[in-house]
């Protein structure tokens, strides 16, 4: 039987080249979601620090106007972010104090959403670079700087992200000047980040917040004392 | 049965393939699933000086894909080998093969309907190897490289209509080499087999 070649090898290429991608037919929005710790090598946390105490109030770092720091100092939201901190940092053998009683550490907590064609954020460390403390009280106002800078990379979605850090107040340094703020590090952060659904309720997403503040500290053991 | 083949110069087999891939050696490191879409054409002349060897030309692509389960794993920025980053992420993982080889073949038997042979290869390959760490990380590198390989099957023909079907067993390897230094992992001199199963169309003259 004689057959056709060009017809033939036109028959090959067809049916290959259906055959090149793979399509990503499992790929859900959660799948997404994201917690990274960052650390540094030289410090043994578990040693080094005993109390801490957490902000009172949010920072918020957004591109969209429609959403305040009101918003993401809602009672019900900031009451579950810190709780959940709470629980994960006694479980860790941490001491909670009043912020005015000096502690070791003291944890900012910073909420971002970002609307733009999307980011999402390379942890970079830039160490020595401080951001200000005052000498009395906790002035923890906006406009402060990360030790840990995060270099956005495009994608087309609306991510949120919650940013959780340690700032190193046991160790900090004396002002430089007498009117001005104590120098503090930057020593460990958090950062959870998911893409915003439309679906889903309130208590799926406070789920979704205090698994993904456990999974932080559970990959985090070299904290645990 | 009426009618034998009889392989003699100026004839040749053409095949096309649907193809199944596993993965072998680092290879598997990185993607242990079956590969499920893939495909190959093979194109085999037998000598004249010799009716029982063919030399070949084939193209096979294979793509392997796997959704890891969400773990906790070190990320290391910027090239470091110290991490100081876990994270916590879903990875996809894909690596694209399109092996182009030439070879030569040995059928056992050629003047049956079933045409037993084995091969060995040698040619390039291109590969493209993706990683996509939930949506925070993800790098593409692709390479031509050199591929080696071997392979064995059969053709069962189908009475006198000169269309039969093939089962075909490659195993191809080859030079590339990447390092996703993100996760600290190395594919070095991949290897897989390729399990092709399809429609041969033999163009052979009768007795």
């Amino acid at each position: 039987m004689k057959i056709s070649n060009s017809l033939l090898i036109l028959f090959m290429v067809l049916a290959l080249s259906s055959c090149y991608r793979a399509p990503d037919d499992t790929v859900f929005v959660s799948d997404l979601d994201m917690v990274s710790t960052n650390y540094s090598s030289d410090i043994d946390y578990k040693t080094e620090y005993l109390t801490y105490s957490i902000a009172d109030s949010f920072g918020l770092a957004s591109n969209v106007k429609s959403v305040t720091v009101d918003d993401v100092n809602d009672p019900k939201f900031r009451t579950l972010v810190k709780n959940q901190l709470i629980q994960n940092m006694d479980a860790y053998g941490y001491q909670m104090t009043a912020a005015t009683d000096t502690p070791d550490i003291y944890i900012p907590v910073t909420i971002s959403y970002i609307n733009t064609t999307g980011v999402s954020y390379y942890p970079i460390y830039s160490p020595g670079y401080g951001y200000g403390y005052p000498g009395y009280g906790y002035g923890y106002g906006g406009g402060y700087y990360y030790g840990w800078s995060y270099i956005p990379t495009s994608y087309s979605y609306d991510q949120g992200s919650i940013l959780i850090d340690w700032i190193d107040v046991k160790n900090r340094k004396d002002p430089i000047a007498p009117d001005t703020v104590w120098i503090v590090e930057q020593v460990w952060s958090m950062g959870i980040s998911g893409l915003n659904e439309e679906s889903g309720s309130e208590d799926e997403r406070n789920e979704k917040i205090k698994k993904a503040i456990d999974i932080g500290f559970n990959q985090s053991t070299y904290l645990k004392k | 049965m009426t009618g034998t083949y009889s392989a003699k110069s100026q004839d040749m087999i053409f095949n096309i393939d649907y193809n199944f891939g596993y993965t072998t050696g680092s290879m598997s490191e990185f993607i242990s699933t079956t590969a499920y879409r893939g495909g190959g054409l093979n194109y085999t002349k037998f000598l004249e000086s010799n009716e029982n060897l063919g030399v070949g030309l084939s193209i096979d692509w294979d793509a392997f894909y796997r959704k890891m389960p969400r773990e906790s794993f070190p990320f290391y920025s910027g090239g470091s080998t110290v991490s100081n980053t876990d994270i916590n992420a879903v990875q996809f993982r894909y690596m694209y093969t399109l092996p182009i080889l030439v070879g030569l073949d040995y059928y056992f038997i050629k003047d049956e309907f079933f045409l037993p042979y084995v091969g060995i290869n040698v040619g390039t390959i291109y590969t493209e190897q993706e990683l996509y760490i939930s949506a925070y990380d993800n790098e593409i590198n692709t390479a031509w490289d050199l591929a080696y390989g071997v392979e064995a099957g059969f053709h069962l023909v189908f009475g006198e209509s000169g269309i039969g079907m093939n089962l075909i067993a490659k195993y191809n390897m080859s030079s590339y080499n990447y390092t996703f230094t993100n996760i600290g992992l190395e594919t070095s001199n991949p290897s897989y087999v390729s399990l092709g199963v399809g429609l041969s169309f033999l163009m052979m003259n009768y007795y």
